[in-house]
């Protein structure tokens, strides 16, 4: 395969251009260990950003340190366009949305972890079941614009990549214990040391995490992560990576109606016994190899496995006569006013596994005075679901008689070529193209109880091209892109209890970016982006709430316009302090509406038109320090109608606009390795309505108090 | 320079105590009655009857042995008990 490819970028490169001395690249991502200047400050980034043909962000390790988030919610909501809902219990899930784009298990984000992706089934179900430990990390990287296209297979608003942690090059021992309101705990081992003089580096980490939830629904999660660096020879190093994690956690779909939530916004559950158990596994092996002076090839293989059982206790808002029920909550005096808990469930038993092989390919030349830097590769890519659907007949049981049994196997093909052109050290022209092939069959084994066979074959092909340009230094610049947006035919994740999959025909749609980045002042960095897209089809929450049941649905033509702005003042620069003083203040402004038909002009629902998030942040020299994180999200609609009146279940109606303040407080006493932490989320204990779907209203997290206890320590003697 | 810092780190497992105390108190309180929620109860015979949570007290009332299931009316329940 190495050869292959790289005859193939022989035959693509003229032979004068490995006689001509490069310099160094400047557009070469600086990595965030190596340096201590470029991670204060999120946009701080103008080297590594040029290379990106669009708007980026770097969270770089020095900020996680900084930052010590409890959550990935907490690291998200920094980057400008990103909206983040994040939850340990209620199925330990995460939902991000960049420039308004449906939330739902972040499917509409392309995710990815050291470059490999990590949805269920990234072609036909890409959703994220399972929210990314933030432990697990060392920095988080976001593409938008035309950038996305190096990546795949979904090529929307944005690409957000997961960097996991590097095993140290001294021995090093971590420790971390957290304690907090409704009984948080989260404990952490870390253990990192070198083999073989040093050329061999090893990570272990593992961690607990659980409590009782802020609305009575306990979880329990367990992450643990090996990974191996070791040389492959001349100008080769491998990266070996296991993974697992496990969340046990409650997981309803109904929520309050609005009576309940008017009476009591801090009710728990309805479903208490609503729960579901996901474990995944995931290997990967990372190859770098130097293929001469001016080439790299860098070959991705992955797997990794999910199985996910949900069992969710049937309810009715129209209780039949005759019908026995375990519980009634609500007002069962007003139609639909109360909720009818059936003595019965729905157990959603479903397995997935990936397989995929990603060579990549970096080759740097000169032709005619023009720098180029060319990245090629492909992905080969196998994916496989399972489902079964089952009835138990009382609410606590994962066993049940199977109603639904349905397989599913994708094949896919992509291939990409993208030209990094430097015509002169401040212009930067990046044309590409992204090809998708897949080929998804469905095999139906079991439906309405009666064994059967039915099989579907769909096979889709995605073309991809994009194109951006920059001018500018890494001071200032200015960056204009545009490229086609695409994500496969997918099926729906069915959400109501006796729902079943469907398919939908996937998004297509054109995305323009223009935006500047600024860092000419040494106090204030800025960047502004605006952005346009224009799909003829997209999917999203089915609009009809009368008829969507909570599922998504190809919605048809949307248009998603708006800016976003970030800007960091540090004061410390300014005012010439000793102390680390930061300001940031990040605004999003995304209008995202229906083109067409009936609900032409109303805006998509669950697209807030304006969010802001800002932190301040003081680290003085003694190891003191802390952090006020700010969050506002405008009012938004949960249905295609725009409908402002609340209706009686809590499904239909505008949710008001929400403000959050977190804050954390730290010591670090360096000479011992220990760092006391305090950490308040939402501190002043706002109670808001983050969502209105699948079922009912679900409000967001309470006030959580947590203190910590760290201690990390390094073994220099051995360097 | 070193009594200022044990003063400050002592403070802050102090505060830390407090607030994680504070923080905790009677806040995992699971509540299954709420006014007006009904629950199951058994009646004779293994039917089907209904106790409601009664304001004020968050207890239940005694178990409704009618036959009739809350929201829906006496004549829909009695016709299909037939």
């Amino acid at each position: 395969m190495k050869r292959v490819l790289f005859t193939a970028a022989l035959l693509l490169v003229p032979r004068a251009a490995f006689a001509q001395e490069l310099p160094k690249d400047p557009s070469q991502p600086v990595d965030s260990q190596d340096t201590e200047h470029d991670v204060r400050i999120v946009g701080n980034k103008a080297d590594s950003l040029q290379k990106v043909p669009g708007s980026g962000t770097v969270i770089t390790e020095e900020q996680l340190k900084r930052q010590q988030p409890v959550d990935t919610a907490e690291v998200l909501r920094r980057i400008p366009g990103v909206q983040v809902r994040q939850e340990f219990s209620g199925g330990s899930r995460i939902d991000i949305s960049i420039r308004g784009l449906e939330s739902g298990r972040s499917r509409r984000v392309l995710m990815l972890e050291d470059g490999i992706p990590i949805a269920l089934n990234p072609y036909s179900e890409p959703d994220l079941n399972h929210a990314p430990v933030i432990e697990n990390y060392r920095a988080i990287e976001v593409v938008k614009g035309s950038g996305n296209i190096l990546f795949g297979p979904q090529t929307l608003a944005g690409t957000i990549n997961f960097v996991t942690i590097n095993p140290p090059d001294h021995q090093t021992v971590v420790a971390d214990a957290d304690y907090g309101s409704y009984n948080y705990f989260r404990g952490l081992a870390r253990y990192g040391d070198t083999l073989m003089n040093g050329d061999v580096r090893y990570v272990v980490q593992v961690l607990d995490r659980h409590g009782d939830g802020f609305r009575d629904q306990p979880f329990n999660q367990i992450a643990a992560l090996g990974k191996v660096i070791f040389p492959t020879g001349k100008g080769g190093e491998a990266r070996l990576k296991l993974g697992f994690q496990q969340d046990d956690a409650a997981s309803d779909d109904i929520g309050l109606t609005s009576a309940m939530y008017a009476a009591n916004p801090r009710r728990p559950t309805l479903s208490p016994d609503a729960h579901s158990i996901m474990n995944r596994y995931d290997v990967s092996l990372i190859h770098d190899q130097e293929l001469g002076e001016h080439t790299k090839l860098k070959t991705l293989v992955y797997g990794y496995q999910s199985d996910r059982i949900w069992r969710r206790p049937d309810w009715t808002r129209s209780p039949q006569a005759g019908d026995g029920y375990l519980r009634i909550d609500g007002d069962p005096g007003i139609t639909n006013g109360a909720v009818y808990f059936e003595n019965s469930n729905t157990i959603l038993d479903r397995d997935y596994t990936v397989f995929g092989i990603e060579p990549r390919v970096e080759h740097r030349m000169k032709t005619l005075g023009v720098e180029h830097t060319l990245d090629f590769g492909g992905r080969a890519l196998q994916e496989n679901a399972h489902y079964q659907q089952r009835s138990g007949s009382y609410p606590q049981t994962y066993s049940g008689a199977l109603d639904f049994e349905q397989k599913r196997t994708s094949y896919a093909t992509a291939g990409y070529i993208q030209d990094r052109m430097a015509f002169t050290d401040k212009l930067l022209v990046t044309p590409g193209i992204r090809v998708e092939y897949v080929s998804s069959s469905t095999f139906t084994l079991r439906q309405s109880d009666a064994d059967m066979y039915s099989r579907g074959t769909k096979p889709t092909t995605g073309v991809i091209p994009g194109i951006g340009m920059v001018y500018g230094t890494k001071e200032a610049s200015v960056f204009a892109n545009m490229h086609y947006g695409f994500a496969p035919p997918r099926i729906t994740s069915s959400i109501s209890a006796k729902g079943q999959g469907m398919q939908l025909e996937g998004d297509r749609g054109i995305s323009y970016e223009i935006g500047t980045r600024n860092a000419m002042l040494p106090y204030l960095r800025a960047e502004l982006t605006g952005f346009l897209s224009n799909y003829s089809n997209q999917v999203d929450v089915n609009p009809n709430v009368d008829t969507g049941d909570g599922q998504l649905a190809d919605v048809g033509a949307t248009n998603i316009y708006g800016i976003e702005t970030g800007e960091s003042l540090l004061i410390d620069k300014l005012l010439k302090l000793q102390t680390i003083v930061e300001l940031g203040v990040r605004y999003t402004f995304s209008h995202a509406t229906f083109r067409y038909g009936p609900m032409q002009g109303n805006y998509l629902p669950y697209a807030p038109l304006h969010s802001i998030n800002a932190n301040f942040d003081v680290e003085h020299r003694s190891g003191l320090g802390g952090q006020i994180a700010y969050t506002f999200v405008s009012n938004q609609f949960a249905d295609g109608a725009n409908t402002k009146v609340e209706d009686v279940t809590g499904i239909v109606g505008e949710i008001a606009s929400h403000q959050i303040f977190d804050a954390t407080l730290h010591y670090r006493w360096a000479k011992t390795g220990l760092t006391f932490r305090l950490t308040g989320k939402n501190v002043l204990d706002t109670t808001y309505i983050i969502a209105r779907r699948p079922e009912g209203i679900f409000p967001g997290p309470f006030r959580q108090l947590i203190a910590g206890l760290r201690w990390e320590w390094e073994n220099m003697k051995k360097e | 320079m070193i009594v200022v810092r044990r003063v400050f780190i002592l403070g802050l497992v102090a505060a830390a105590i407090v607030l994680v105390a504070f923080g905790c108190v009677g806040e995992s309180t699971w509540e299954r009655c709420y006014a007006g929620d009904y629950i199951s109860c058994s009646c004779d015979g293994g039917d089907f009857g209904y106790a409601q949570c009664l304001p004020g007290d968050k207890t239940f009332s005694a178990c409704v042995c009618n036959g009739q299931t809350p929201g829906l009316d006496a004549a829909t329940d009695a016709k299909a008990d037939q």
